[in-house]
């Protein structure tokens, strides 16, 4: 997995946790937000887009301090955070409505087919539910097992789902084609 | 995969590892998150809760330091609204709308979410990162920050474009109606 989790910061998660859940005070509080904060935000701001990033986390923290004291340490803190904030993404996709998982890739940006876009462009443009097992996998480094239960599909389903992805992002980021795979 | 895509997906692999894992929080909203773990009883303040206040005052003051970015956290959308974009460019090139107008901004801004609207919003860059396509007119170069809030209807909406301090300062407002997605 490529999210830092080493020993080194899980011990200190530990104590910052414990010195958190002792004393409940701000000080505690935002030595863990300013640690673990950055890539809560990077990923809601890959899975929802800058409008909705912030409350993502800011409601990530809420329910993350909520459930602490009962959080056993079968995963690191930082995996378990990003847990929170996918489910919060999730959410809010579902409130928001509209998007439906045969969708692989969104309707067309308003330029022009034939202009070379980035990665970062191509990614925007799938599909929340597909997007979301591409960064999940191919980013932030997590196991199908732990994405299917995120996202709260199967193992095989988030296989099958990373392949049509990284196909549509290979026929996104080609200027020279003109077919990018849907689903239907 | 099939086989000759291994090296498409080699490459398309790298690409995305290179992406970067983090991203800077908006400046405000650790404050916002503490204020709003407060309200549900999940913290205590440090010392009879006027750090706090005093945290916010100069948090808020920071917001609009680096940028206009004003936190709809914790407001749930209202019922039967759409949400707007509000978009800021400069007049012309020698307009100083928007450098030295936060304070306004920001107060235009805060009677929106007084009303219980929720609204966002952050200054951009003079230089816009990449440009695609035809540009239109005001050119991209001279967006200069956005706002996004809750409307009831489009007279709703226009009403409180017409509003914003960037027009009176001669800055241009171009307002977009958010499609759901």
């Amino acid at each position: 997995m490529r999210l830092n989790h080493s020993g080194e910061m899980e011990a200190d998660d530990r104590a910052l946790v414990t010195a958190f859940l002792d004393s409940r005070n701000e000080d505690a509080f935002g030595a863990l937000y300013r640690r673990h904060s950055p890539i809560l935000y990077g990923l809601a701001h890959r899975l929802t887009g800058a409008v909705d990033a912030a409350d993502v986390v800011q409601e990530t923290w809420i329910r993350a301090i909520g459930a602490l004291p009962s959080f056993a340490w079968a995963s690191s803190l930082r995996t378990w955070l990003c847990s929170i904030a996918v489910n919060c993404c999730r959410e809010r996709w579902r409130r928001q409505g509209g998007h439906r998982d045969h969708e692989l890739v969104m309707p067309p940006p308003i330029w022009p087919s034939e202009y070379a876009i980035d990665v970062e462009t191509a990614l925007a443009r799938l599909a929340p539910g597909y997007r979301a097992v591409v960064v999940l996998h191919d980013i932030y480094g997590f196991t199908h097992a732990e994405i299917a239960s995120q996202l709260g599909i199967d193992a095989g389903t988030s296989k099958s789902q990373l392949s049509r992805a990284r196909q549509a992002l290979r026929a996104l980021l080609d200027p020279r084609s003109k077919e990018v795979p849907n689903v239907r | 995969m099939s086989a000759d895509h291994g090296h498409e997906d080699d490459e398309l692999l790298a690409s995305l590892a290179r992406l970067p894992q983090e991203r800077p929080a908006p400046a405000g909203l650790e404050v916002d998150t503490i204020g709003a773990l407060r309200a549900r009883g999940l913290l205590r303040s440090r010392e009879g809760g006027w750090r706090i206040r005093a945290a916010s005052v100069a948090a808020a003051l920071v917001i609009f330091a680096a940028g206009w970015a004003l936190g709809s956290r914790a407001m749930l959308p209202a019922a039967n609204s759409y949400r707007y974009m509000l978009l800021l460019y400069a007049g012309d090139a020698n307009s100083t709308a928007g450098d030295a107008s936060v304070e306004e901004y920001r107060n235009w801004a805060r009677r929106l979410r007084d009303d219980g609207r929720r609204i966002s919003g952050e200054r951009l860059d003079e230089a816009p990162a990449a440009v695609f396509g035809a540009g239109g007119a005001p050119g991209p170069d001279r967006l200069r920050g956005y706002f996004v809030f809750d409307a009831t209807n489009d007279r709703d909406a226009m009403e409180i474009a017409r509003q914003h301090p960037h027009v009176r300062r001669g800055g241009i407002v171009v307002l977009h109606r958010i499609r759901p997605t």
